[in-house]
């Protein structure tokens, strides 16, 4: 099944900076020798990362430059996952006030890219805080920041 | 036999030494005090040596040195050595008129000598040993022809264990270093030899023997073929009979060993069941490590349901609830305000297609308001993409914001789920672990016993067991067989006789043969029957005694016994068998054997000096007292060499019961724990007659002085 | 004689007690032979000795002695004869 994806020929990308930590936390990128553990590195795929870091940079409400863009993949591995797409044009529509301005996907991605640059230290200082292991990290985080959830309630 | 005086000369440390021994009936005990390396080893030897000779020395005597080893070669190349016993001998004897029982009393004096030439320091020459022994007389001692004969028949038994005991090597008869059939073979043979019944068993076979002889002498009588036929086959059926009561016999010792091995065997299987069947604990062990595997796989799968966590739609939707309801907010405000979607199209469409607008204006081709709308509809048509696109993210939006409403879709219940799970998970991955661990230490815990390969191994003897009764059976049968076929033998040999009139000299002489045969074997038969449940008992009666006094043993034993196939076993509660070499403590083998030689004398009747180097030694003090007390009460005469710790706490028993105490030391232990010079200069033994509360010149060590329970003889 | 003489004696009396009294004084004469027997026994166990020959020979005795005491005529009474 085809689903609507306008960000097909985008590219996601991330400040170069991060890169060799973002790689620590994702499976996809640690060596297979290594054989890490999803306690160690809790994301699947990079892509994973770096939608996480769009949320959180969006929370914060800041853009941020990517000054030295490391673009680790095209907007078509978003095709997986649908409800990005929508989350990202929703982001989009909410930040800029402008719900036309999904007829520009290369603004949308730009946003997105400059919120995951916000983002990306948020996700790095979540998954190293605290003494367990950053799977937990991670998890303990985020509970944190989704309302309504266990287990706060 | 008693001792009353021992003087050796030149044999190893003892080169100039005499001792008087206590002949007393009422104290029997003669005390040898004497501390390790005084000695004591080498004057149970001088003793065996002059009663047995070389046969009385460690493995022969021939590697076993007799001189001193300071030897002063420039003195004289060859070394005399003597040892002198003198002891009484009482004996028994049946005044054939009266039939009364007269005891006489003789004094004897063993004197064994020889001498040994000194090569080099490592080789010697021993020359011949001679033996004199002489008897007491008015006119002093005269030679007994026959010397060394004559004493075999005085001691009465060659079993010089009996006679001399070492302490700590006294667990000959009870001892697990050599095999069960081993041992058993000890006791019976110090059994049948002191008992007699050796002698019993030959005289049996030479009777019988006489017997076939004399039908033997049929032939030469000149008796006819029937009777000589008979006469045969008679002889033939008692070889067969005495065969296959030997056989029996064997077989009968071959399954007491087996039930002895088949017991030891379950004894085994039990101790390690009770601690866990091996194989049983293996295969927990495997299964426990399969679940373990599984438990961990699933963790594998849950940590990865955990990871993905992170990628499901709950989580961005959580964070992004503002964005989310911001969005829809705008989004439908549009729909209210008509902007999306737009439906003005299939409007304007029709009003094109009916060619007259709502305002009541033609439309027609051409027509300027024709074209306007027409323009308008391309427009609008173009734009609809992407207002399609924003209705359905106010549907998506909306549904969302929906979504956040409810718990069960918020990903926090999601993290619950999971982090449960995970939970549950390692706690069970821990507990596993920790029984795999324990498993893993009970399975290390038995490296040595296979339950399933003492299982085989029971099962094996049980086998054996099986076959032997089967051979016993047939064997019996046909012992059976020839038993009455020698009746009938025999009743055909007096028919036939009569009618023959064989000569009355031969047939007395067989009837003869066959009564003397029939008092011994029937004697025999209950002498055996008789004696051994005597011994047995007496063993039992001075083993209890001796213990007593030591609570834990005491506690695990209920009796000793020496069975009919002469084993020598004790039982636990609940009629347990328990090895003596492995159950019980070196207290009770010690008492063990000392109660089974006391026993065994007791039966027999002989009167020997019991002579025991080292009998308390791993003993603490109440145990010491009832040994002390059971060996003296049931000894002819007791010799023992004590050690001052072993004689601590028995100083009252041995004031009472001691006739006679001396005390050795060794010139070699001066000046290190000998306090005065003995001006010695060769190493010596020395005596003197101290007892345990006192010490001289002579035997003085380092803090008697200080000792107040000392004190000096002067 | 070996050891615990007294006791071998008396269970060889018992034993004598049950043979059938051949001629009177029968029993006493098995028993001195089976004494006999038991000392060339106890001799032979020390040192080597004829011992088959010497319990044949206590047999013979034993049953010349019962041929001369008994027979058709009546031991006793044919040893009163002589």
């Amino acid at each position: 099944m085809s689903y609507y994806n306008p960000f097909q020929s985008q590219e996601l990308r991330i400040p170069e900076a991060y890169r060799e930590e973002v790689n620590r936390f994702c499976q996809s990128q640690t060596d297979a020798l290594a054989k890490t553990t999803p306690d160690e590195s809790p994301f699947q795929r990079y892509v994973d990362l770096w939608f996480l870091a769009v949320c959180l940079g969006a929370r914060k409400g800041k853009r941020t430059k990517v000054e030295k863009p490391h673009r680790f993949i095209m907007g078509e591995i978003l095709s997986r996952d649908p409800h990005r797409i929508e989350l990202l044009e929703l982001i989009a529509i909410s930040f800029s006030g402008e719900p036309w301005i999904i007829d520009k996907p290369a603004s949308v991605i730009e946003l997105a890219n400059e919120l995951a640059a916000t983002g990306l230290p948020e996700v790095l200082g979540l998954l190293g805080d605290g003494p367990a292991k950053p799977i937990w990290n991670l998890t303990d985080g985020l509970l944190d920041l989704v309302p309504r959830t266990y287990p706060h309630d | 036999m008693k001792f009353r005086r021992v003087r050796f000369k030149n044999f190893r440390l003892l080169r100039d030494l005499e001792l008087e021994f206590s002949t007393s009936d009422e104290h029997p005990l003669t005390v040898i005090r004497a501390e390790n390396e005084t000695g004591k080893t080498t004057m149970l030897n001088a003793l065996q040596w002059a009663l047995f000779g070389n046969d009385g020395l460690p493995d022969g005597g021939d590697l076993y040195r007799l001189h001193p080893i300071d030897w002063d070669e420039s003195q004289a190349k060859t070394v005399p050595i003597e040892v002198e016993l003198e002891f009484e001998h009482r004996y028994e004897r049946e005044d054939k008129k009266t039939g009364q029982w007269i005891e006489n009393t003789e004094v004897y004096l063993a004197y064994r000598r020889t001498t040994e030439t000194i090569v080099n320091p490592n080789q010697w020459n021993r020359a011949t040993d001679s033996f004199d022994l002489m008897r007491k007389s008015d006119r002093g001692f005269t030679p007994v022809p026959g010397g060394e004969l004559a004493l075999r028949q005085i001691l009465e038994s060659n079993l010089k264990d009996l006679f001399f005991t070492d302490g700590d090597r006294a667990l000959s008869f009870i001892t697990s270093e050599i095999s069960v059939g081993e041992k058993r073979k000890r006791v019976q043979k110090a059994i049948r030899d002191l008992l007699g019944f050796d002698i019993l068993q030959t005289a049996i076979s030479h009777v019988r023997k006489a017997g076939a002889e004399i039908r033997g002498q049929v032939k030469e009588a000149g008796g006819t073929d029937d009777l000589q036929k008979v006469a045969a086959r008679i002889s033939d059926l008692e070889t067969k009979i005495a065969d296959a009561e030997k056989r029996s016999d064997t077989i009968e010792l071959q399954l007491s060993q087996m039930a002895v091995d088949i017991d030891s065997v379950e004894q085994k299987i039990a101790v390690a069941s009770a601690k866990g069947d091996k194989e049983q604990l293996i295969q927990e062990l495997r299964s426990k490590r399969d679940e373990l595997a599984s438990a961990r796989t699933l963790l594998d799968r849950v940590r990865r349901d955990h990871s993905a966590l992170f990628s499901q739609e709950a989580l961005p939707t959580g964070l992004l609830s503002e964005y989310v309801q911001r969005a829809g907010a705008m989004l439908n405000e549009l729909k209210a305000k008509g902007r999306i979607p737009r439906t003005a199209i299939p409007v304007l469409q029709e009003r094109l297609e009916l060619g007259v607008c709502i305002c009541g204006t033609k439309l027609e081709p051409g027509h300027p308001t024709y074209e306007h709308i027409k323009a308008l509809i391309e427009e609008q048509q173009q734009a609809s993409e992407t207002d399609d696109r924003l209705t359905n993210l106010r549907l998506i939006a909306n549904q969302r914001i929906a979504l956040l409403e409810s718990d069960d879709e918020a990903w926090g219940s999601g993290v619950k789920k999971v982090v449960e799970r995970r939970n549950e998970l390692e706690a069970r991955i821990q507990t596993l672990e920790g029984e795999v661990k324990v498993l893993d230490a009970k399975v290390d815990e038995l490296p040595e016993t296979d339950v399933a390969f003492l299982r085989d191994h029971r099962r094996k003897l049980r086998q054996t067991r099986e076959n032997l009764i089967r051979d016993k059976g047939i064997n019996d049968a046909d012992l059976r067989r020839y038993q009455q076929d020698k009746k009938q033998a025999d009743e055909d040999w007096a028919t036939l006789s009569k009618k023959q009139k064989l000569s009355r000299r031969i047939q007395s002489r067989l009837t003869a043969a066959d009564d003397m045969l029939a008092v011994i074997a029937k004697s025999y038969a209950a002498i055996e029957q008789s004696e051994i449940p005597q011994v047995s008992d007496y063993m039992n009666k001075y083993f209890l005694e001796m213990i007593v006094a030591d609570p834990q043993q005491n506690a695990i034993i209920r009796k000793a016994e020496v069975t009919s196939s002469y084993d020598i076993g004790v039982w636990g509660p609940l009629d347990r068998y328990l090895d003596p070499d492995r159950d019980l403590n070196g207290a009770s083998r010690r008492a063990l054997t000392l109660a089974f030689i006391l026993a065994l004398t007791e039966v027999s009747g002989t009167k020997a000096p019991n002579v025991i180097d080292t009998p308390l030694g791993m003993m603490s003090g109440q145990v010491k007292q009832s040994v002390l007390r059971t060996a003296i009460s049931h000894s002819t005469q007791l010799v023992l060499f004590l050690t001052r710790s072993e004689i601590r706490d028995c100083e009252e028993i041995l004031d009472k019961e001691a006739g006679v105490v001396v005390t050795l030391s060794s010139s070699a232990h001066y000046p290190k724990m000998l306090r005065n010079d003995p001006g010695a200069s060769w190493r010596k033994v020395l005596s003197c007659k101290c007892n345990h509360h006192q010490y001289c010149a002579v035997c003085e060590r380092t803090g008697d002085a200080d000792n107040s329970a000392l004190s000096l003889r002067k | 004689m070996p050891v615990n003489q007294r006791r071998f004696v008396e269970v060889f009396r018992e034993t004598c007690a049950e043979v059938p009294e051949r001629f009177p004084g029968y029993r006493h004469v098995l028993l001195e032979a089976v004494a006999d027997v038991m000392t060339a026994e106890r001799e032979h166990s020390i040192r080597h000795t004829q011992i088959q020959q010497k319990v044949s020979d206590v047999c013979d005795r034993l049953g010349d002695s019962l041929a001369a005491d008994s027979g058709e005529e009546g031991g006793q009474r044919a040893k009163r004869k002589r």
